[in-house]
């Protein structure tokens, strides 16, 4: 039900505004004989009523704070911005008039009042508010579907980034992250260090436990690997089946030793076992460089395979630094 | 007798001749207010002849000011000219038009007859 706050000082006259709009089909009229008044209804002051208001018709000639003071105290509130004021004004002089539509007015209403007038006033401004909040509303859905696919976005990002099994990065995430991280150290001449993690024994692992027991190792591993990393740049991703690779920026040989030996123990106080004498334990290759023209970021994971390969080869359950 | 300021000023109401009485027209849906209404004009022309004899101008400005405000509104446009007048002269403190159309105003309301519709 559209609401309209008459605010006429003269009882007469705003019992006329009050019998024409009735009459026009408008049922929830509030009649008000000040601006104070009015804004006490509007709960513009403290302990106000705080009614919902769809179009005001002001008085411009009202005691105390006059129509234009209250219509830009009203308008001056931002929940009132789109509530449109109609001036009713014996005064139709241009300075009146302007100082009522700078002040926020969007139209005025002659005394004496006019039936006709009125109801062609009224009407109009209230179709156009409507208009408006349809608009806004549309606005507001838009918005709130551009937010909606912006997350949907960024979760589908998220996911095309994970490796579902194990939670950790995928290859693909590691590629992007490896080549920025690389790019960065040789633009800071800093170190850089990688770390390839392959899981021992797993193919032996999955043909006798099977691959729903592989699975879970993977997850606890890649968990553990995980957990050997402490500070925001260090990064892990699944590499591919059974393998693992850690990259660490700014980072020396013997820090990334350290780590490698952490991830080592990490897997093997998970205590995992199979083949009735086996516990599941990660060899670990780890290389490192400064990058300058000479090396490629594709050198640096080829040191770190051979570093792996020569744990492997030296009896696993082992860090090799190359 | 027909008053002729009356006729210039009219829009809605029809005078007629008819003993001296002027019959305005008004709609229906404002009947249970006009009693009221016209029994505050008679206040009105009492406050501004008290007014007159202590010389308060802004009195008889605001009075007319109203009168010229919500005449016109109630289907009455001889209250709204002369409220106009009125005001003016207020202004102008101009005593003698004043009374003028005070005593006009007091005339119109003695003869008025209304006619619903």
């Amino acid at each position: 039900m559209v609401s309209i706050l008459v605010v006429e000082d003269s009882e007469e006259i705003s019992q006329l505004l009050s019998r024409h709009l009735t009459k026009m089909g408008y049922k929830d009229i509030v009649l008000a004989a000040s601006a104070e008044e009015a804004m006490s209804i509007m709960g513009l002051v403290h302990g106000g009523i705080n009614k919902e208001i769809e179009l005001i018709l002001m008085d411009i000639g009202l005691p105390g704070v006059d129509g234009i003071g209250a219509c830009q105290k009203i308008k001056s509130n931002q929940r009132f911005d789109d509530v449109p004021i109609i001036m009713v004004t014996g005064d139709t002089s241009v300075t009146s008039l302007e100082a009522a539509f700078a002040a926020g007015a969007i139209d005025y209403i002659t005394k004496p009042l006019k039936m006709l007038e009125l109801r062609a006033r009224v009407g109009s401004v209230l179709r156009l508010k409507q208009e408006m909040d349809r608009r806004k509303a549309r606005e507001r859905e838009l918005e709130a579907l551009t937010r909606q696919l912006k997350q949907s976005n960024l979760i589908l990002t998220n996911l095309s980034y994970i490796d579902e099994l194990t939670g950790v990065a995928n290859r693909r995430y590691f590629e992007n992250y490896f080549d920025q991280e690389w790019k960065k150290a040789f633009r800071g001449h800093k170190f850089i260090s990688m770390i390839m993690v392959d899981i021992d024994f797993f193919k032996q692992l999955n043909d006798t436990q099977g691959h729903r027991f592989g699975d879970e190792c993977l997850r606890l591993v890649a968990g553990a690997l995980s957990d050997a990393l402490r500070r925001p740049g260090d990064f892990i991703a699944r590499f591919g089946g059974e393998e693992f690779v850690s990259v660490l920026p700014d980072t020396t040989l013997d820090g990334a030793a350290v780590i490698g030996e952490t991830m080592r123990t990490n897997v093997m106080d998970l205590n995992i076992c199979f083949a009735t004498s086996k516990t599941v334990s990660v060899s670990i290759g780890i290389s490192g460089t400064i990058p300058d023209k000479s090396k490629t970021l594709k050198w640096l994971l080829s040191e770190a395979d051979h570093a792996l390969l020569t744990a492997k080869k030296s009896g696993k359950n082992q860090v090799r630094v190359f | 007798m027909i008053v002729a300021i009356n006729i210039a000023y009219s829009s809605r109401g029809v005078m007629t001749e008819d003993s001296g009485k002027i019959i305005v027209t008004i709609d229906n849906d404002l009947a249970d207010l006009i009693p009221g209404y016209l029994v505050n004009r008679g206040d009105d022309i009492k406050k501004m002849n008290t007014a007159i004899e202590s010389g308060e101008f802004e009195i008889i400005r605001t009075t007319g000011h109203q009168l010229k405000g919500s005449g016109g509104g109630y289907g009455f446009d001889f209250i709204t000219a002369t409220g106009m007048s009125i005001e003016q002269g207020a202004k102008d403190k101009d005593i003698v038009e004043i009374k003028r159309h005070i005593a006009a105003l007091g005339d119109y309301l003695d003869r008025l007859t209304i006619l619903y519709e």
